[in-house]
């Protein structure tokens, strides 16, 4: 059944809350921007047609579970690895420091896919570790084992000095 | 459990912010279509206020001319009349005329002012005067 002008209204908020962290997290997926792009778009437009996530209890978790579902049926489309792309941005870098923004975008992808989704879902989409193994199908404990794993890569990469990244 | 500094360099992470993405097709298109619709049944009524306008005026226009030209004429016959043409009367007659073919074909082909009516009162006068015998 097509959604009602207030449930419509009500997606666009979720597009606007989520929309980044959703986005970032297609891209982790996929490797590039447009395609994320079209995941996101395909899911938003589903749920107006539908009004399925009103049926959901965990609203977010259903998001990031959707968009996942897009994003791997175009991987699996495409039938061979991902490679990330060097060349849009994922993030939008404090101080304008665009090598920061590379270096962080190169760290996520030498990470293995399963750390590097988990990387994401917890630290910029904000979800529990018992959300993330819902939605990815494993155990609380696995996704935060990989979590410790992606963060000490992600650490090794971004800080190679004894630990600069730490504030004084 | 997260060790201080794993929480410092999430918290780090997270200062950098995942861009948006672009906006949704149907959020983008369905209010400016919506908006398009009423500026374009606006602006039709607009423009059919003004046909409507315009051709009010012009028929306005065309009915209230006639007098006009009309009132001008006897102007231009008065002027033209009887006194001989000056510099002073052309310019008089310039000013007055709503052309300057106008003032040439009336300095050209003067009209005659004296009413029909008067003319053949005049004639019937004279018959009447005239003692003719049968």
């Amino acid at each position: 059944m097509p959604a009602t002008r207030a449930q419509i209204a009500e997606i666009e908020q979720l597009y606007r809350q989520h929309g980044p962290a959703l986005l970032l997290f297609a891209q982790a997926i996929t490797g590039d921007r447009a395609h994320a792009q079209d995941a996101i778009h395909q899911v938003f437009l589903r749920l107006i047609e539908d009004g399925d996530h009103r049926r959901a209890l965990d609203v977010k978790a259903y998001l990031f579970a959707c968009v996942r579902n897009a994003a791997c049926n175009y991987v699996r489309a495409r039938r061979r690895n991902v490679e990330l792309a060097d060349d849009s941005a994922w993030f939008d870098p404090p101080d304008h420091d665009h090598a920061a923004e590379l270096n962080l975008r190169r760290a996520l992808n030498s990470l293995p896919e399963d750390q590097r989704q988990v990387a994401v879902l917890h630290v910029w989409g904000e979800l529990t570790f018992s959300q993330i193994a819902d939605l990815l199908e494993i155990s609380a404990n696995t996704a935060a084992s990989r979590y410790r794993y992606a963060l000490a890569r992600l650490r090794d990469a971004l800080c190679p000095t004894e630990n600069p990244c730490a504030k004084p | 459990m997260p060790s201080l500094d794993d929480e410092q360099f999430e918290h780090q992470l997270k200062e950098f912010r995942p861009l948006s993405p672009a906006p949704l097709p149907t959020i983008a298109s369905k209010p400016a279509s919506r908006r398009s619709l009423v500026f374009a049944a606006w602006a039709t009524a607009a423009a059919l206020l003004g046909v409507v306008f315009l051709a009010v005026h012009s028929h306005r226009g065309q009915s209230g001319h006639a007098p006009e030209i009309a009132q001008s004429s006897i102007r231009l016959e008065q002027l033209t009349s009887s006194e001989p043409l000056t510099l002073g009367r052309a310019n008089k007659l310039l000013g007055a005329a709503p052309s300057f073919k106008a003032v040439t074909d009336e300095i050209a082909f003067p009209r005659r002012t004296q009413p029909s009516s008067q003319r053949s009162t005049s004639a019937l006068t004279v018959l009447s005067q005239e003692k003719i015998k049968l």
